[in-house]
């Protein structure tokens, strides 16, 4: 084996900035300058330090912000009833860019989560044992996300065959033998699926199509949508337009609801993935995208870095959280009673210097996760979606990073970031555990009797089980 | 415009002394605009958090446990779009270098690179800070948060992963090349 001093060498000479001299002037210059314009931005802004108090009382705008949504959620709810008892689900029609008309709304705040059999701290993680030809057979293999459902388990992710790549989709009867499904085909042919969730004819997972044909860096072909009544035999639609790509779904609204970011009109060349967008579906198969409105959803250029990264059912009925649509620094909460009229939270709303990268209903209402600059996982809560808390940072000193996904698990919640998962009984109080060996955990779904989740060890795709003892 | 207040002062004198070690830190991890920006974002966080910002020396060590932190979230929060980014750049002719190979061409160093990437994040970041960065172990424990001598055991260790991780990357290609060469010179 090579020994440390030969690494040592060999590092110290793969060093891109060996010294400070070699910092290049023009790149070291920009640097200066955008140092410069954000401290006088923030010179100019109120201080926001971490807070563990709510918000003061709303600006006059955010209170017409309420009150309008407040009327328009009364009139979508009176809607709805109205339209649920008159259009029957389950009709296919065309992708299209025109309001759909809800079919059997599914969104309601939910109900108080009974607990579960069993506390998650007891938990003991193992990983299941390593297959080369279903976790790895290119050394492309990524599981990203993981849900109950098929014949038992479901993971999608990445895969990769030669000079092509390819979603990918992994089950299982009891989350330790796994098949990894043949791909490289259609419908399994696309670039990444994102997200999968139980629902519309079994299953519906979702994520970005590959377009080879496509000009250098705009070789996205769109957000896409899977559907599988068993797991197994799957069926893709593009949904998103050129320029898209879908993050998570959800089911609720008038079935399912897909988050992610999209151009500003669809079809529009010339800007990318700019906006936050939304896509509502009565069964999975067919699918509408929400109207743009650029002061809901953003309308600055820019590419993927503005998006809906997650939504729940929850608060008014569902609650999505992202990139700010109006500065990229900032994130941002959106709320809808139907999947289908949605309102952008106040930024203001949201205290602590801090960004939302997955939400869940649990705690006292809504529990966010996420990060910040100086302690690295963040949570917040809400009890109604509009207002919300930052729970002490004090409480994630250990911290290593940002928290990327959260769960809850009858009455207690579970967040997971990096190799850290934290857990509360609350949503207020959070306790860090470790699971050895992981690099990463990218997804876990709750079970009958523990968890499981999808990740990366020793370089390669993983899953992890936990049960009691 | 009114004279600089105690906080403006001294966040002025820590820019100044430190703005290239931090900028140095951020593009040894990173591409020249996530760098920026997180360099940027660091002395932002610095500014806000002015009071508690070590004296000395110490203040370094701060703005690099801040910087990390502003990396570690950067890569965390646009993992999607660095995602599809590499896979685009895969399939674009050419590909562009990844971020961090941007001045670094050799096999060799493409090679450990890559092998460090496969390390977990915190012994990736021990072995930076000891040969990149040439922090002392004890600033790096403090950094890090725990001893001088569990900064050495770490490095130790992952100096030995990154080892396993390149003979299993370079499949012997390029060492036993070198054995090669050396043998070569050794008999003529």
């Amino acid at each position: 084996m090579i020994d440390e001093a030969t690494i040592e060498r060999w590092m110290r000479d793969a060093n891109p900035i060996p010294t400070l001299d070699d910092v290049d002037a023009d790149e070291f210059a920009r640097f200066v300058a955008t140092a410069r314009t954000r401290r006088a931005t923030v010179m100019q802004a109120p201080t926001q330090h971490p807070t563990t108090t709510s918000p003061a009382t709303p600006p006059t705008t955010r209170r017409r912000k309420a009150w309008a949504f407040a009327a328009a959620f009364i009139v979508a709810m009176a809607a709805i009833g109205i339209a649920a008892l008159a259009i029957r689900s389950g009709e296919n029609t065309p992708v299209t860019d025109e309001p759909m008309a809800p079919g059997t709304v599914t969104t309601a705040p939910p109900t108080t989560p009974a607990p579960t059999a069993f506390d998650v701290r007891s938990l003991t993680w193992s990983r299941v044992p390593h297959d080369e030809a279903v976790f790895n057979p290119t050394g492309e293999e990524a599981m990203l996300a993981v849900t109950v459902g098929g014949q038992g388990f479901v993971a999608v992710g990445e895969s990769g065959v030669v000079e092509e790549d390819d979603s990918a989709v992994w089950v299982s009867e009891d989350g330790i033998s796994w098949t990894l499904l043949p791909n490289g085909e259609p419908p399994l042919d696309g670039m990444f699926m994102w997200d999968v969730t139980a629902g519309g004819p079994g299953l519906v997972a979702v994520g970005v199509e590959f377009d080879p044909d496509g000009p250098d860096s705009r070789r996205v072909g769109g957000g896409a949508v899977w559907t599988s009544t068993d797991g197994i035999s799957w069926s893709k639609t593009i949904v998103g337009g050129e320029n898209s790509m879908i993050n998570a779904v959800t089911p609720g609204g008038p079935g399912l609801v897909a988050v992610g970011a999209a151009t500003g009109i669809v079809g529009e060349p010339d800007v990318g993935m700019s906006r936050a967008a939304v896509w509502t579906s009565v069964d999975g198969i067919s699918w509408t995208r929400v109207p743009h409105d650029p002061e809901v959803f953003g309308d600055v250029e820019g590419v993927w870095t503005r998006s809906m990264t997650a939504v729940t059912v929850g608060g008014p009925g569902l609650v999505a959280v992202g990139g700010n649509p109006h500065d990229v620094r900032e994130q941002a909460v959106w709320m809808s009673p139907d999947g289908l009229t949605w309102t952008l939270v106040p930024p203001t709303a949201i205290p602590g210097d801090g960004f939302l990268e997955d939400v869940v209903a649990g705690g006292p209402g809504l529990v966010a996760v996420g990060g910040n600059n100086y302690v690295g996982a963040a949570v917040w809560t809400s009890p109604d979606g509009f207002t919300w808390t930052q729970v002490p940072p004090s409480q994630f000193t250990t911290s290593e990073g940002p928290l990327q996904s959260v769960i809850s698990v009858g009455t207690q919640l579970v967040a997971f970031g990096g190799a850290e998962w934290w857990t509360s009984d609350d949503g207020m109080t959070w306790t860090q555990a470790e699971i050895p060996g992981v690099e990463g955990i990218n997804s876990v779904a709750a079970t009958e009797d523990g968890l499981i989740a999808v990740g990366k060890a020793d370089g390669v795709a993983a899953v992890w089980i936990a049960t009691q003892g | 415009m009114g004279n600089p207040t105690t906080s403006e002062r001294r966040y002025q004198c820590l820019f100044d002394r430190h703005c290239r070690e931090v900028y140095a830190y951020c593009r040894r991890r990173t591409d020249e605009a996530t760098a920026a920006d997180a360099a940027a974002e660091t002395f932002t966080v610095a500014w806000r958090r002015i009071d508690d910002i070590p004296e000395g020396e110490a203040a370094l060590g701060w703005l690099y446990a801040v910087a990390r932190r502003v990396l570690a979230n950067e890569y965390r929060r646009t993992r999607r779009s660095r995602r599809l980014l590499t896979r685009l750049r895969r399939n674009d002719p050419p590909p562009d270098p990844t971020p961090e190979v941007v001045v670094v061409h050799r096999e060799r160093d493409r090679t450990l690179l890559a092998a460090i990437c496969r390390l977990r994040p915190e012994d990736q970041e021990v072995l930076r800070l000891a040969w990149w960065e040439e922090l002392p172990h004890a600033e790096i424990a403090t950094l890090l948060g725990c001893s001088p001598q569990a900064v050495s055991q770490r490095i130790h260790r992952a100096a030995r992963r990154v080892a396993r991780e390149f003979e299993r990357l370079d499949h012997g290609h390029i060492v036993a090349g070198t054995h090669r060469q050396v043998r070569g010179g050794e008999t003529t």
